[in-house]
């Protein structure tokens, strides 16, 4: 907590409905975001049940400079992945991490089961536990407007919820936060239907005076100048992620058809510049940044016969264009834009959504699977039968979409085609085929994610592949972003958050670190991640990569599949160092 | 010798507003000499491609040649 030496804690237990507050000082030393989260999770975490047992925690943690300076606007999520079985941990911004800041939280840990469907609303002196009985089976769009109309703090609220996909428990279900971001990987929407958690609403509404405000308004200033002066922010906002369409196209790092092909004929018809020309309507930001990523675009939809239409908009960025775009075989920007839909209202994840859909096409093609399992046929560039298989997926319709709902691990364990399951130790992949970077990275990272090391941009930025370099690499951005992670800095912004410009942050709200004491940090939230892997079996020398990543080449040319196992290896070797020191 | 340039959406504001160009370099010259004739930064360009084929900023150009530019790619 700023000016306090202490994290402040807020406990609750959906089952008997009370709550704790704890100010832990020891806390201080992982700084905040995640790496307080991290430390909170391995207090509560239960390797010795089921990731959606009711005894499971979700931990929700902001950072030590949240709010008060340009783009630190996010929450970080942690919890048991239904996923992967392991480490979960997925972030997300709008209004959240201001909210729960002005009502006075660093973290909360929910833990147990309400007896029926309910919500939270929290505020600075309350948690109430309510009942959202007629809220379940709603949609994360409906419900959000139906608690938008009930609880009070308009415009210094947020409101985070799931769809039905989450209250079924789908592995991959979402959390939609403020509409249009989510924390969306990893199944925590999946966890809060396991507690019969449908939303949380809080109220931040506390005043907080900058106690040297000459220093801190120069140093947020300087912060805000470089954000909206200079390109490094500006390609965010202009046509935003969607931009990368173009060069991974070209570059052959576009995962199409179910990475049966690494170049899209269509990714003209589906590129940032098609949408922001057809589609885009506007532009939207995180409470806290100047800059504004969020791109909403628009799309005409029949709703009855005789010309009636009605405007239907979403959110959209490269993510989502890649999953349930060309990995699809989509052809057109409307058509991307009508699969996102059901995927935010039934409360999913996109990219593991859209991969799943993708194994499921190639196996379906392979006959592998019958349409008496599918129910429609699948097949790259169906947008309406995708629309069904979306719905299928988060209701469970039958046995193979309960399979689907699971994962592309667990679907291929029990239909065949593991050479073609697109996942990362069981998370499905994201959209850049760009090298060893990316499967390295992907594989090694404490989620799983892309964003866990940025593989894919050292695939980019690596003028000779070196595997000691690139390993090097990998290690060393694993790290400082669990430090920048414990700010819970927007990662867009990294490049604008170095190490002189976040110590100058937190210095001028008195928070004095080092850089020595930065490194530290990072350190010791990455040794408390790989702990909990470990606690939760987690093995990475038996990881299976799928074999059409060294079939269908990338980016940077046709990869070898023994290398990659070998830098998988030698980064193996790195951690069991790094673990012993 | 005369090659031909274009360049994503992005880069035009470095262009004036020009997405397609010819433009003049000396015989031998590498990739890297005509992009900087465009005015883009060079940290802001991810590769370019030369006919098509995606190619090192030092590859060298002949006459006639279609270079196209693109930016780096982006996320967190």
């Amino acid at each position: 907590m700023i000016y306090e030496g202490y994290i402040k804690v807020l406990y609750i237990d959906m089952t008997t409905g009370k709550i704790k507050i704890e100010n832990r000082k020891d806390l201080c030393e992982y700084l905040g975001g995640v790496g307080v989260a991290t430390k909170l999770l391995e207090e509560t975490i239960r390797p010795d049940l089921d990731p959606l047992d009711e005894n499971q925690p979700i931990v929700f943690a902001i950072g030590a400079a949240s709010s008060i300076f340009p783009v630190i606007t996010k929450t970080v999520a942690m919890f048991r992945s239904p996923l992967t079985g392991e480490l979960g941990e997925s972030y997300a911004g709008g209004r959240m991490a201001l909210t729960m800041f002005l009502a006075g939280y660093d973290a909360m840990v929910i833990q147990g089961k309400a007896k029926k469907p309910s919500y939270l609303a929290i505020t600075r002196n309350n948690v109430g536990f309510k009942d959202a009985r007629a809220f379940w089976g709603m949609s994360s769009d409906e419900v959000g407007r139906v608690i938008r109309d009930r609880e009070p703090g308009g415009g210094k609220r947020s409101i985070i919820r799931i769809g039905p996909a989450g209250e079924n428990m789908v592995h991959y279900a979402s959390v939609c936060v403020d509409t249009y971001r989510h924390f969306g990987r990893l199944g925590l929407g999946a966890v809060f239907g396991s507690k019969n958690l449908k939303a949380i609403s809080i109220v931040g509404d506390r005043n907080l005076p900058i106690k040297n405000f000459k220093e801190y308004f120069k140093v947020y200033q300087d912060i805000y100048k470089k954000v909206t002066d200079t390109e490094i922010m500006a390609k965010y906002h202009d046509a935003g992620t969607p931009i990368n369409i173009e060069p991974l196209n070209a570059a052959g790092g576009l995962p199409t058809k179910n990475l049966k092909q690494n170049v899209f004929e269509h990714g003209d018809k589906i590129s940032g510049e098609t949408f922001a020309n057809q589609n885009l309507v506007r532009k939207m930001a995180c409470t806290g940044c100047p800059v504004g990523c969020i791109h909403i675009g628009q799309f005409r939809r029949e709703f009855d016969k005789g010309h009636e239409y009605e405007a239907v908009s979403v959110g959209y960025d490269y993510e989502l264009i890649f999953a349930l775009g060309s990995f699809l075989g989509i052809k057109t920007s409307d058509e991307v834009l009508q699969l996102i839909e059901p995927v935010e209202h039934l409360g999913m994840d996109a990219m593991s959504t859209g991969v799943v859909l993708g194994w499921a096409t190639e196996a379906f093609a392979k006959k592998l699977i019958t349409e008496e399992q599918t129910l429609v046929p699948l097949s790259f560039g169906n947008t309406a039968n995708y629309i069904k298989a979306i719905e299928y997926i988060a209701a469970k319709k039958n046995e193979f979409y309960t399979a689907l709902s699971e994962g592309v691990e667990k679907a291929s364990d029990i239909y065949g085609g593991k050479d073609f399951a697109m996942a990362f130790s069981k998370n499905e992949m994201a959209g850049y085929h760009t090298g060893y970077g990316m499967i390295l990275g992907s594989t090694v990272g404490a989620r799983h994610s892309h964003l866990c090391n940025g593989g894919y941009s050292v695939d980019q930025s690596m003028k000779e592949f070196n595997k000691e370099k690139l390993v090097d690499a990998i290690f060393a951005e694993e790290k400082e972003r669990c430090m920048l992670n414990s700010l819970v800095i927007c990662l867009f912004a990294r490049k604008v958050y170095d190490r002189t410009t976040i110590l100058a942050a937190l210095n001028s709200i008195g928070n004095n670190l080092t850089d020595e004491d930065l490194t530290a940090i990072g350190e010791r939230i990455y040794k408390a991640k790989l702990r909990i892997k470990k606690a939760l079996g987690y093995d990475q020398m038996s990881v299976r990569l799928p074999k059409r990543l060294f079939e269908t080449p990338s980016y940077n040319g046709q990869l070898n599949e023994d290398t990659a196992y070998e830098l998988i290896a030698m980064y193996n070797q790195k951690i069991e160092e790094f673990m012993a020191k | 010798m005369r090659i031909q340039i274009s360049v994503t959406s992005w880069f035009k504001r470095f262009t004036d507003g020009i997405a397609e160009m010819e433009i003049e370099v000396s015989d031998g010259a590498a990739a890297v000499e005509a992009v900087l004739k465009t005015g883009i930064p060079l940290k802001e360009i991810g590769f370019v491609t030369v006919n098509d084929m995606k190619v090192d900023m030092d590859h060298l150009l002949h006459e006639g040649d279609r270079l196209r530019a693109y930016p780096t790619i982006i996320g967190g």
